[in-house]
């Protein structure tokens, strides 16, 4: 046929007059008694809907564009229908053959059937595209269609056709010309009714859909159709049944030309009884009435749809227990897990098997021996026996286990291995090259002049690379040269490390006898390098006092005068040039302070022959009075003498640099710093001499310094509580001088003022608190002389020594700036009014009293805010800030995350820490567990419903899945 | 249909097997599996367990029931179940721990465990125990400590000069130098094998031979060090009051806030949150994060300067000149208890591992037992004297009933019986940790660094939901669009005709660069005549005056002459305004003159 698309709707109109005439022959035959049993067993098979064909069809139906497509498939079908095969003719051979001897007696009026076959195509046509419908009605025919007598009822798919449902309209049907389908569908067609004895909703509403959705019935094509011989009408089919039962007298007058006399006369009143059945049941047919117009293509979508989604949802329905059971489950687990290795000893002896030859050798030999165990057990049943060869049997599968392994390592070559190897290699090279020698001398003598090229470029590189390293030495350290130098100040290097540590590991008496560096002592140490000295000179004791540490000193002073000419060492550490250097300095300036001393001791000593005597020479006269018993501790006690002595030398030495004229020298400095009057001068002078432990030793250094010591810790060193004898002699001093200031003026009030202050301390705290925070007061008052600055100074420094109630005011007033610049940024940010907008300027301007209230309202509610605040500050003295901390803003999340609905609930999930170092294992892993955990491998089993595979079978049929395609691995490779 | 399924070919012999996946009678895989045999911890009773609240840090979520959403109401409920479970099997899992801790105790009522001394205690002991503790007389005092974080190694610094660092489990000195300059503190880093000390006029940085690594010229004259072990951040404080945070991972400096709040002498960090705690001579104490420049927290602690300072979990102990110390709730800023001293302020106040105070005062070192409790304790548990000497410093060993001082003769030890933690986790800090474990941890330590702007007040909100206004975060957000609306290069056009050569491209750029700057400059005026009412005349003349120019204008700081115009007429306000740089010589002539007259009139 061709394949235009008028000559398809042609097509199609042939297939569907084709189909008529079938049946119509059909209905013939039924009322003949023609239709088969066995299609007649199959009728009351309840089969079930094939929902998603119906659609399928019921959708290209609906859509002209598709319509073509249908239709090819259609006509294909037709023309494969013509295909006829020897089942068939098996099955319907009967019919066949009466339709070939019909065939033969009517050969002439074939090809006249054909033409008009033809002629009603075009007509056909038109039809098709006046009215869409048609083609439902096509769709109707399917099941009712016949074979024509001159084609051969091909059936292309009969195990298909019986697999169908039955009870359905089957929209499959493209022009079977299968005329026992045709009729089996036909009578179901007929007998409907009675098959759905209990129709479910869904089908009653398909029904109904389906008769909606049909515009036409193919019974009603067209009043211009009727008038035409062949076309087919409900009224004709029943005339036909009635004539049927009556004497044969029909309006279809070439089927009555066809039948022939004796067919005729086969009639029964069996086939009677079927066709007035039959025709009963046409009857309802033709009574329910078709809706006459087509649903619009969205509505009928929408009913599909909806169709659809009942049917989804009720086949779904049966999932929903399992699908909860796995959602409420913890964890689903898929595949088997594997058991751990059995690594156990009787593990390995039971599943010992022999696999390599030694083994199987072996075997065969123990057997052959009669040693095998089971031989053994069978002759000696007794305990002891049974041991035994349990053990041999234990010893065997290790000793094996053991060969196997070594092996396996042995496999895994070793570095010897690659060298006994390599070197195995070069001597199979030297046969054979001495072999090829003898053979091929040119060869060989090419191959040797290659190898040793080849040696001698590694050679060139092994050299150059130790050159560069070489190189690289020397730049580093100076050329080889330099190296024995290096080494040697390495070593010295190590012998000074080594003495220090011998001189710090002697006791610390003897350390400095060795006078290496006696330089470095002097400056380092004080008191055990004068106690040496003193032990030097402790038998000698003649002269006064002062006279003796005279002359000692001057004798350290020449003996340092005498060191400083001492060569320069020329070897060791000390030889290095800077060392030369540094040491020559450090002699020089020891060499000048020592000439310095010396002159001042003559100077001294010129100026100062009768001195007052130290009080501490009566000390040691005191001392001296107290002799002890034996000799030893005489001894020790003029040791210690000895030593006091130096310390008193000491320290004379340096008050000795401070006599009168440079007290005055002093006093002169202080006076021009601090610009005051004499007066004060000599208060402080006078305050020199009252004993110096009342005064911390500074205030006398300070004087000729002029440093405050800054490095020192103020608030750890300063005690906050004195003693209460020492506030005693506070009081008696009045006004104690403040070393720790430069400017410090005494205050000019008294100490009335002073002991009211006192008396006025907070209440709670103890005695001493007390007594400092008084102290601090009037200190405070006596502060409040000089310049702002200066001022604020004081009271800094005070405050940071003493306990005071400024602490808190302080700490109000600053929260209170704080707030403060918080509200007035506010404020700007808030006030809209521009300054000078909105008033009037110049003289004589009065002011706005509406705003003057407003401002005064609002200042008043400002100060009842601060005083709000202080109030609570002052309860609660901190501040916290309110500042966002926006740099850590990052960090956190702007909305909450799915699932969560709240923000508690998500924080919530945070605040148990999920980490092992905060969880015990169990639970860790519990926290992090997948949901649903798969093996490697493992046959994830689809979800199975109950009705259809008891969980038996499908888990028996997955695992032969399984062990068919066995996976390769495993385990996961990480 | 239904009746049977092909199985592929061959293998119907099969079907006698069965899979034992367990399944339900639906055919559904219902089954959890049971964890491995080794993670399978017995269920435990319904017993109440007493140590539970320790553990748990979550709280019951309210009003689960009225969750609308089934699934979600599931998943809370076995979150919470979970974490129930999860604080009692931690609780329950105590009885695992090795070693339990002990405290002294007085047998009868007038036995007080403060008058046990030393000797007394020594006596008794292990020979174990005694080998912890030492004498160490050395003539570099007074000495300032620090323990490593396992405890193992002890770093101490004279303040003459000399620091050296003890293993204490050998007693051998890893190094013993003598810098030969003031040793203000001292902090063992990441590990012992790097140690920081505060010397006189910079920080320096060495290795554990004693070999300087690195000198830390940006922190001068430094009072304390303190070293946060999970952000990598080496914390100073000194003279300058400048609190400085060094990432010593990469060197960098991350945050440096200016405190204005005179020298500072004394700071701890807070173990639980990394904020550092900052003690003055005001007597206030302050909190820091590297994030903010102003103190998080500011409290009064004392009516005079805080001397010592140390934190423990919710806990806070300070020392003041004004005679007490006391201690703080660090929940609700407020004190908790307060004690008198006696004598000298306190130098150093600590706090063991296990909440014991110890303190150290004039020669006293006391220490003090349950302080944090609601019943205030009437004496100190321990005490002991160095008659003669200063003591400095005191810290105590973790993980040992141990407890080292530093004083002005050298460094000992005492043994204050459960001081230290008896247990100790080994991924944590691990006494015993070898070389190997140590580079490990390294490496752990280095991967797990957190980040300096995760230091919060609350770390518990990190990954929470962010709780500040909305229109802040909206402003946020749209400015972040912004930036990276404005970072996206744009392909520059190329023009014909020699107006896109290299030195019109460069006029352009620096067209571009001026109006930029301009459109600063007024922006920056606006701001400024929002706060005085008016845009500075200078600041304007100026903006008007070099309309036209290209390149013309610097962001530089005001000239000398504004400045002294604006001071004088504004009355010393500082200000940044934009002024072009005047370089005529008859401006720097002038210029000239006018300083020369200011000095010259007298002040």
């Amino acid at each position: 046929m061709p394949k235009g698309s008028s000559s398809v709707s042609k097509a199609k109109d042939s297939g569907k007059t084709k189909k008529l005439l079938k049946l119509k022959s059909k209905l013939q035959q039924a009322a003949r008694g023609k239709i088969g049993s066995k299609q007649r067993e199959k009728r009351g098979k309840g089969v079930k809907f094939d929902y998603d064909q119906f659609a399928k069809q019921f959708r290209k139906l609906q859509a002209g564009g598709s319509r073509a497509d249908w239709e090819v498939a259609d006509d294909e079908s037709v023309a494969s229908d013509e295909a006829f095969d020897a089942d068939d003719e098996e099955q319907y051979g009967e019919t066949i053959a009466s339709i070939k001897s019909r065939a033969e007696g009517a050969q002439e009026g074939q090809e006249e059937r054909e033409e008009w076959d033809e002629g009603d195509d075009h007509d056909e046509q038109m039809d098709a595209s006046a009215n869409p419908g048609l083609f439902l009605d096509r769709f109707m025919s399917d099941d009712i269609d016949m074979p024509l007598p001159d084609q051969p009822p091909a059936s292309q798919k009969p195990a298909k056709r019986r697999g169908m449902p039955s009870g359905q309209h089957d929209d499959e049907g493209e022009g079977e010309g299968d005329g026992e389908e045709d009729a089996d569908d036909l009578s179901k067609l007929v007998e409907m009714p009675d098959e759905n004895d209990a129709p479910d909703p869904a089908e009653q509403l398909r029904r109904r859909v389906y008769q909606e959705s049909r515009p036409e019935s193919v019974f009603d094509i067209g009043p211009d159709a009727g008038g035409r011989r062949d076309q087919i009408t409900t009224d004709d089919i029943l005339a036909t049944l009635q004539t049927d039962a009556a004497p044969p007298r029909g309006d279809g007058a070439d089927q009555d030309e066809e039948e022939g006399e004796g067919q005729r006369s086969a009639r029964d009143d069996g086939v009677r009884g079927a066709a007035s059945q039959l025709r009963s049941e046409l009857e309802t047919l033709q009574r329910t009435t078709a809706v006459s117009e087509p649903l619009s293509e969205p509505k009928a979508a929408r009913v599909d749809r909806k169709l659809k989604y009942d049917f989804a949802r009720k086949d779904i329905q049966k999932w929903l227990p399992q699908v909860k059971r796995n959602r409420e489950s913890e964890q689903l687990q898929l595949g088997q897990v594997p058991d751990g290795l059995n690594n156990s000893m009787a593990n390995i002896v039971s599943s010992f098997k022999p696999s390599t030859d030694f083994e199987k050798e072996l075997l065969t030999a123990l057997e052959e021996s009669g040693l095998q165990e089971n031989d053994r057990a069978d002759e000696m049943p007794d305990v002891g026996g049974g041991e035994e060869s349990a053990t041999l049997k234990r010893l065997k599968a290790l000793m094996f286990r053991e060969q196997r392994r070594n092996a396996r390592l042995a496999k895994i070559k070793s570095k010897t291995w690659h060298k006994v190897h390599r070197k195995a290699e070069a001597r199979e090279k030297e046969k054979l090259m001495a072999r090829l020698a003898v053979e091929d001398p040119e060869l060989a003598q090419s191959i040797q002049k290659e190898y040793e090229e080849k040696r001698a470029r590694v050679r060139m590189l092994e050299r150059s690379t130790a050159r560069k390293k070489w190189a690289r030495l020397a730049a580093r350290f100076g050329g080889k040269a330099v190296q024995p130098l290096i080494t040697e100040a390495a070593q010295r290097e190590h012998d000074e490390k080594a003495a220090i540590d011998k001189i710090a590991k002697t006791k610390p008496g003897n350390a400095y006898t060795q006078g290496e560096d006696s330089d470095e002592e002097v400056h380092l140490t004080s008191d055990e390098e004068e106690e040496d000295d003193d032990k030097a000179e402790g038998g000698g004791g003649g002269g006064s006092y002062e006279e003796q540490v005279k002359g000692k000193a001057k004798l350290l002073a020449l003996d340092e005068l005498k060191q400083t000419d001492e060569p320069l060492p020329d070897t060791g550490l000390f030889a290095l040039p800077f060392m030369r250097k540094a040491i020559e300095e450090e002699r020089e300036s020891s060499r000048r302070e020592a000439e310095k001393l010396l002159q001042e001791l003559e100077q001294e000593t010129d100026t100062h022959p009768h001195r007052r005597p130290d009080p501490r020479d009566d000390l040691q006269l005191d001392q001296e009075d107290k002799e002890p018993d034996d000799h030893e501790s005489q001894r020790i006690a003029a040791e210690k003498e000895a030593k006091q002595a130096e310390k008193e030398k000491k320290k004379k030495a340096k008050t000795v640099r401070f006599r009168e004229e440079d007290l005055e020298k002093a006093r002169e400095e202080v006076k021009g710093m601090l610009g005051q009057d004499g007066d004060l001068i000599m208060m402080a002078g006078d305050h020199t001499h009252r004993p110096r432990e009342s005064l911390p030793s500074a205030a006398l250094h300070t004087s000729t310094s002029t440093k405050v010591r800054v490095d020192q810790p103020l608030t750890t060193r300063m005690p906050a509580k004195r003693p209460r004898d020492e506030h005693q002699h506070t009081d008696e001093q009045e006004h104690p001088p403040n070393p720790w200031i430069d400017g410090y003026v005494p205050p000019k009030d008294d100490s009335k003022k002073k002991r009211r202050k006192t008396k006025k301390g907070p209440a709670g705290g103890d005695g001493d608190g007390d007594g400092a925070g008084g102290e601090e007061e009037d200190v405070l008052a006596g502060f409040d002389v000089g310049s702002t600055e200066e001022r604020e100074q004081q009271r800094e420094l005070l405050r940071q020594t003493f306990q005071s109630s400024t602490h808190e005011d302080d700490f109000v007033r600053e929260v209170g700036q704080d707030e403060d610049e918080k509200l007035t940024a506010e404020e700007k940010n808030t006030s809209a009014d521009l300054p000078g907008w909105g008033e009037w300027a110049g003289s004589g301007v009065r002011p706005n009293r509406r705003k003057q209230r407003e401002k005064e309202v609002k200042e008043r509610q400002k100060q009842a805010a601060i005083a709000k605040r202080e109030h609570q500050v002052r309860r609660k003295p901190v501040s916290v800030t309110q500042c966002l901390d926006r740099k850590a803003a990052k960090y956190y999340t702007t909305t909450v995350p799915h699932p969560y609905q709240s923000k508690q609930q998500y924080d919530r999930m945070l605040q148990h820490p999920t980490g092992p170092d905060w969880n015990t294992t169990a639970v860790f892993h519990r926290l992090i567990q997948p949901k649903l955990n798969v093996r490697v491998g493992a046959v994830v089993p689809p979800l199975q419903h109950a009705k259809h595979l008891s969980p038996k079978a499908r888990d028996s049929l997955l695992r032969a899945w399984d062990s068919k395609a066995k996976p390769q691995q495993r385990r996961t490779k990480l | 249909m239904a009746e049977e399924l092909r199985l592929p070919e061959g293998k119907r012999r099969l079907d006698e097997e069965v899979i034992p996946i367990k399944t339900d009678t639906h055919g559904a895989v219902c089954k959890a599996r049971r964890p491995p045999a080794s993670t399978v911890e017995p269920k435990l009773k319904k017993i109440k367990l007493e140590n539970a609240p320790k553990y748990r840090r979550h709280q019951q979520l309210q009003g689960v029931k009225r969750v609308s959403d089934k699934k979600l109401r599931s998943e809370l409920r076995l979150q919470q179940r979970l974490d129930e479970e999860g604080v009692k099997r931690l609780a329950a899992s105590e009885i695992l721990l090795p070693s339990t801790p002990g405290y002294l105790e007085a047998e009868g009522p007038l036995e007080r465990t403060y008058k046990f001394s030393q000797q007394d205690i020594e006596a008794n002991l292990d020979v174990g125990s005694r080998q912890k503790l030492f004498d160490l007389r050395l003539s570099y005092g007074p000495y300032t400590m620090d323990f490593a974080r396992n405890g193992r190694h002890l770093l101490f610094g004279g303040e003459k000069g000399h620091i050296a660092l003890l293993d204490c489990h050998t007693m051998k000195s890893l190094f013993d130098i003598n810098v030969r300059e003031t040793v203000r503190a001292v902090q063992v880093l990441q590990n012992y094998t790097m140690v920081a000390a505060a010397q006189k006029k910079y920080v320096y940085i060495y290795d554990q031979n004693g070999i300087e690594l690195h000198c830390l010229r940006d922190h001068k004259i430094t009072y304390r060090l303190e070293y946060l072990p999970y952000h990598y951040l080496l914390c100073t404080v000194g003279e300058f009051s400048e609190l400085t945070y060094r990432d010593i991972s990469t060197g960098a400096v991350v945050a440096s806030h200016k405190l204005k709040l005179g020298p500072v002498r004394v700071m701890r960090q807070n173990p639980m949150n990394a904020v550092l705690h900052l003690g003055h001579t005001n007597g206030t104490v302050t909190l820091w994060t590297p994030n903010m420049g102003k103190p998080v927290v500011k409290m009064l602690c004392h009516k005079g300067a805080v001397t010592g300072m140390d934190i423990h979990k919710n806990y806070m102990a300070t020392a003041g000149l004004d005679g007490k110390w006391r201690i703080w709730d660090l929940r609700k800023y407020e004190p908790v208890h307060h004690f008198w001293y006696f004598g000298t302020p306190p130098s150093w106040v600590s706090f063991s591992q296990t909440g014991l105070v110890g303190l150290a005062f004039g020669p006293h070192v006391q220490v003090w037992k349950d302080a944090t409790l609601t019943a205030k304790p009437k004496m100190p548990y321990m005490e002991h004297d160095l008659p003669g000497e200063t003591i400095e410093c005191v810290r105590f060993r973790p993980f040992e009933d141990v407890c080292a001082i530093g004083h002005s003769a050298g460094v000992s030890t005492l043994v204050v019986p459960g001081a230290g933690l008896p247990n100790f986790d080994s991924f944590e800090a691990n006494p015993f940790e070898t070389k190997k474990q140590r580079r490990e941890k390294e490496v752990r330590d280095l991967l797990e660094k957190l980040q300096p702007d995760m230091i919060t007040l609350d770390p518990m909100r990190i990954g929470m939901v962010d709780d500040a206004p909305k229109a802040v975060i909206l402003e946020e957000q749209r400015k972040e669009a912004e930036e990276a609306a404005s970072k996206k290069k744009k392909k520059p056009k190329k023009k014909m005709r020699g107006r896109s050569k290299a030195g019109k491209r460069a006029a352009k750029r620096e067209r571009q660069y001026a109006s930029y700057i301009r459109e600063k400059a007024q922006e920056r005026v606006k701001q400024q005549g929002g706060a005085a009412g008016e845009p500075p005349p200078q600041a304007a003349a100026a903006a008007a005056d070099d309309q036209g120019e290209v390149g013309g204008w610097e962001d530089a700081d005001m000239g000398e002459e504004t400045a002294r115009q604006d001071e004088a007429s504004s009355g010393g306000g500082e200000k940044k305004v934009l002024v072009r740089p005047r370089r005529s010589a008859l401006m720097r002539f002038l210029r000239r003159k006018v300083k020369e007259t200011k000095t010259e009139r007298p002040s």
